[in-house]
């Protein structure tokens, strides 16, 4: 194909009726041929465009409003985790701060922690027992006798857990 | 000493030096329901036969009394002036109350004494000791692990304990008891009905009954022994599971009481009361 053949065969390739076989030839020569190149880059771009497209009514004010949002959740969020972090950094110190004592500094939880230690070998003897009966209730599940220390043992382990909390309040 | 009557709607003031003195006074109604709570150290109760509420004794460093309440119902309580201190806050006092008044009293570690009272006495603490003696009504103690001494009270006693001794003695009224580890005692020459119970502590009786008495005994692991008058014995219905019974008395009748034991896995013996034991 010359660059006169490509030239007059232009228009039909443009809009799509030139052959299957012409148009290949017409854009191998383009391929090898800078000129004929331009001329056919020029055609296939869309005609009547306009270089820059108006947006919408509205669209501006609404991209700015949405972007003004986003910066003030942005803020917030960002304040609310600094100011997460400024407390956790300040009850850390508190906790790791020199010369406390491992127990808690509130008198009831102290009190509730002192009356735990104290309970702490009738807590150790009540599993203990609970587990006999328990066992004993495997070889005489029909035992009324075991179903009622059972019920008794648990009745005073929670008996004994009402009262540390009693102790505490 | 001079008593300063109060009517004391208000907070009274502060003492803040080491073993601070203590005195105050005000007057009350003769069935004033009484709160006391002290931390740590003391608690003495007794009762006269007039309408107010004498408090003395002292405070420990960092500690504070406040008072608060009217005629009907008051609060005495001893604190530490800064909350997050850490040692208990320490009171050793002395209360004196109308013998009907309702008392309630919260000691986490230390001694509670208390005698005379006709009204309610309830006892919670921790650790220490809680005796009781020559009261009327009823009478509550909850501890985890202090040795309760009851003796001579007219009316109904209970107790929870932990790991504490509990003395029962001269019980006129009913006795209930449940412990886990602490050993039970009862003794008294006209015994009343009672339920002892205790998982791993043993318990003791020695005495007589009432001819209409029931006394039920129940271990997990502790023995029960029965110190008993052979010429007054109760009918005995005894029972352990896993331990042995020795019974050196018989069975008895029914016109000097009962008593029923039981046991999961303790020993059950009844021996011959010495004559000497209860006086």
């Amino acid at each position: 194909m010359t660059c006169e053949e490509l030239a007059q065969r232009l228009e039909a390739w443009r809009n799509g009726s030139l052959p299957e076989g012409k148009a290949r030839a017409l854009e191998q020569h383009a391929a090898d041929c800078v000129s004929c190149y331009a001329m056919l880059d020029q055609a296939s771009r869309p005609a009547n465009i306009p270089s820059r497209i108006p947006p919408p009514e509205g669209l501006r004010e609404a991209t700015l409003a949405a972007v003004r949002r986003r910066r003030l959740r942005s803020r917030a969020t960002m304040s609310v985790t600094l100011m997460t972090g400024v407390a956790a950094l300040v009850l850390l110190a508190w906790f790791l701060r020199p010369g406390r004592k491992l127990e808690s500094d509130f008198p009831g939880a102290r009190l509730t922690l002192v009356a735990t230690d104290h309970a702490r070998p009738s807590l150790a003897a009540l599993d203990a027992a609970e587990s006999e009966v328990e066992d004993a209730l495997q070889t005489s599940p029909d035992d009324p006798a075991l179903s009622t220390a059972l019920a008794r043992i648990r009745q005073a382990r929670d008996d004994l857990s009402q009262l540390i909390g009693e102790i505490g309040s | 000493m001079r008593l300063r009557l109060l009517r004391f709607a208000f907070v009274w003031p502060v003492a803040l030096s080491a073993q601070a003195p203590l005195s105050r006074g005000f007057s009350v109604g003769p069935e004033v329901s009484l709160r006391i709570w002290v931390p740590e150290g003391s608690v003495r109760v007794e009762a006269w036969d007039r309408d107010s509420v004498r408090v003395v004794g002292s405070l420990g460093k960092g500690s504070r009394f406040v008072g608060s309440g009217g005629t009907q119902h008051a609060s005495l309580v001893v604190e530490s002036v800064d909350s997050k201190a850490m040692p208990l806050a320490h009171g050793e006092l002395v209360v004196t109350v109308p013998r009907k008044a309702l008392v309630w009293i919260k000691l986490a570690q230390g001694a509670v004494v208390a005698s005379g009272t006709a009204g309610e006495l309830k006892a919670i603490t921790v650790s220490g000791t809680v005796t009781v003696s020559e009261a009327q009504g009823t009478v509550s103690v909850e501890t985890i692990d202090a040795a309760v001494s009851i003796t001579s009270v007219r009316g109904e006693v209970h107790v929870r304990g932990g790991s504490g001794r509990v003395q029962l003695s001269g019980i006129n009224g009913t006795a209930t008891t449940a412990t886990v580890n602490g050993a039970v005692e009862l003794r008294g020459d006209s015994l009343g009905s009672a339920s002892l119970e205790t998982i791993g502590g043993s318990i003791q009786v020695w005495g007589a009954l009432e001819h209409s008495a029931l006394i039920g005994l129940e271990s997990h692991s502790g023995s029960i022994t029965l110190h008993l008058n052979s010429k007054a014995l109760p009918s005995l219905a005894l029972t352990s599971r896993g331990g042995t019974v020795t019974n050196a008395l018989g069975r008895g009748e029914g016109k000097a009481g009962h008593i029923v034991a039981h046991s999961f896995r303790g020993s059950i013996i009844v021996l011959p009361i010495a004559a000497t034991v209860l006086r």
